[in-house]
């Protein structure tokens, strides 16, 4: 069954369509948040925040044309809503101190390539980053990305493409130094 | 290249690399209590929050609009075409009495047992628990009972006795003096007391019983005791007792308001 259909009966009252959405998405919607705010707790939080919101509006009766990108709509300004409280901004500008302290353990655990895929994304825009994440971890179409963040299908596709030229400069600059070191 | 194609070729390279980070899954057990969760902190939030937004809208307002608002809400409970029948119905009953009547003493007699038989209705209508209409139940919530039921009584009473004073001169005519508006307002003003006292301590049923009793009390009486004429022997005496009575009882209403502090 269609999502939108499980939120139709949610508005209904029939309460374990909502049930369903929960088991359907929890794992990709939370994918998607700790891959932005890198950190399992709070991920756990505006995961819960988002689907408080979907549940509530299914109670109250709205029913989305597209649930998939009304749902990472949510989420993502669920997250930026927490960037912009004062408190939180300090610890996504120390993102990649923080980065900096796991590194040890993302070393240890043999996963340095995980860990420089992290680390490239983390430099890119919070904009490219979102697309990126909504295409190639959520599945999303372009039209449901710009559905989802509220922008036209080609600043979709130029956000990706740009996004992920800015990850090839990356790659070749990481190259180029690792090159010099050895020299 | 187009900027399609362009996109394409950088997905394609892209896509592997994007695999390695991976990111926690959560379990079965979590999407479970995340379910609970959520319903739990649903049934938590939804009466506060309609409860917090009235309270918000009305600390907003000033004391001016609360009043106003206040009075409004109750004009409503009761309705106009409500208000307005309970004076067509006491200018009838003037009308018919003063028609009637032999003399001003006879007449002024029947009248004011109809009039206060009239207040006594319009109190037990007017002060019935009942609320209607969603918009006035969220205003009237704001309220406490205690409040809302005096504001019926003042509205009962005002107005009830700015049409029973000058009735009172049409049915007595040219006899009509100081003496008969306060023997017209002092029984009025004396069944709204009692009527709005039993039903706030006693309930509507036994209240509005207990009101019922006195007034027919007093017309099946042969001798006249609180329906008293200007002429009567005990005039002035009964109507300072009968508003020294009611006085003392308007004020316990004050004490319900004590007790129930107590209580808590």
């Amino acid at each position: 069954m269609q999502d939108e259909e499980y939120m139709r009966q949610l508005s209904l009252g029939i309460d374990t369509a909502f049930d369903t959405l929960v088991f359907r998405y929890h794992k990709p919607l939370y994918g998607y948040i700790y891959r932005l705010l890198h950190d399992e707790k709070l991920a756990e939080d505006i995961v819960q925040e988002t689907f408080l919101k979907i549940y509530q509006q299914g109670l109250k009766g709205f029913v989305p044309d597209q649930f998939k990108p009304w749902m990472y709509k949510i989420a993502t300004n669920t997250c930026k809503d927490y960037w912009r409280k004062p408190t939180s901004r300090l610890e996504y500008v120390t993102d990649k101190d923080i980065e900096e302290k796991s590194r040890v353990h993302h070393i240890i655990d043999h996963q340095l390539e995980r860990q420089w895929m992290v680390e490239s994304l983390n430099q890119l825009s919070l904009d490219y980053r979102t697309v990126l994440y909504l295409r190639f971890y959520q599945g999303l179409k372009y039209s449901e990305i710009a559905l989802a963040l509220d922008i036209s299908i080609n600043t979709v596709k130029t956000r990706i493409t740009r996004g992920l030229k800015q990850l090839e400069n990356i790659l070749v600059t990481d190259e180029r130094k690792g090159a010099e070191g050895i020299e | 290249m187009s900027e399609n194609q362009e996109l394409s070729r950088l997905e394609k390279e892209w896509k592997t690399h994007f695999d390695r980070f991976t990111a926690p899954e959560p379990t079965r057990e979590m999407t479970l209590d995340l379910i609970q969760k959520i319903k739990n902190i649903e049934q938590e939030q939804s009466p506060i929050d309609l409860r917090l937004e009235l309270e918000t809208t009305q600390n907003s307002l000033s004391t001016r609009s609360k009043i106003v608002n206040m009075f409004l809400s109750q004009w409503n409970f009761y309705g106009t075409t409500s208000w307005l029948l309970t004076g067509l119905l006491m200018i009838a009953i003037t009308f018919t009495i003063s028609e009637n009547s032999a003399d001003a003493m006879t007449g002024f007699s029947s009248w004011i047992k109809w009039i206060t038989l009239l207040v006594i209705g319009v109190i037990g209508y007017s002060f019935r628990p009942k609320n209607e209409g969603n918009e006035i139940i969220e205003s009237l919530s704001y309220y406490p009972v205690i409040q809302q039921i005096f504001t019926r009584f003042m509205f009962v009473m005002g107005f009830q006795l700015v049409l029973t004073l000058p009735l009172s001169l049409f049915v007595v005519g040219k006899e009509g003096t100081i003496l008969y508006l306060v023997s017209s307002f002092i029984p009025v003003f004396f069944f709204g007391v009692i009527g709005f006292v039993t039903i706030f301590w006693l309930g509507q049923k036994i209240g509005l019983s207990i009101t019922l009793f006195i007034w027919f009390s007093q017309v099946l009486l042969k001798k006249k005791l609180l329906f008293q004429a200007p002429g009567d022997d005990y005039f002035l005496t009964v109507n300072m007792i009968i508003l020294g009575i009611s006085i003392l009882l308007l004020s316990s209403v004050v004490l319900k308001r004590r007790f129930s502090v107590n209580l808590k």
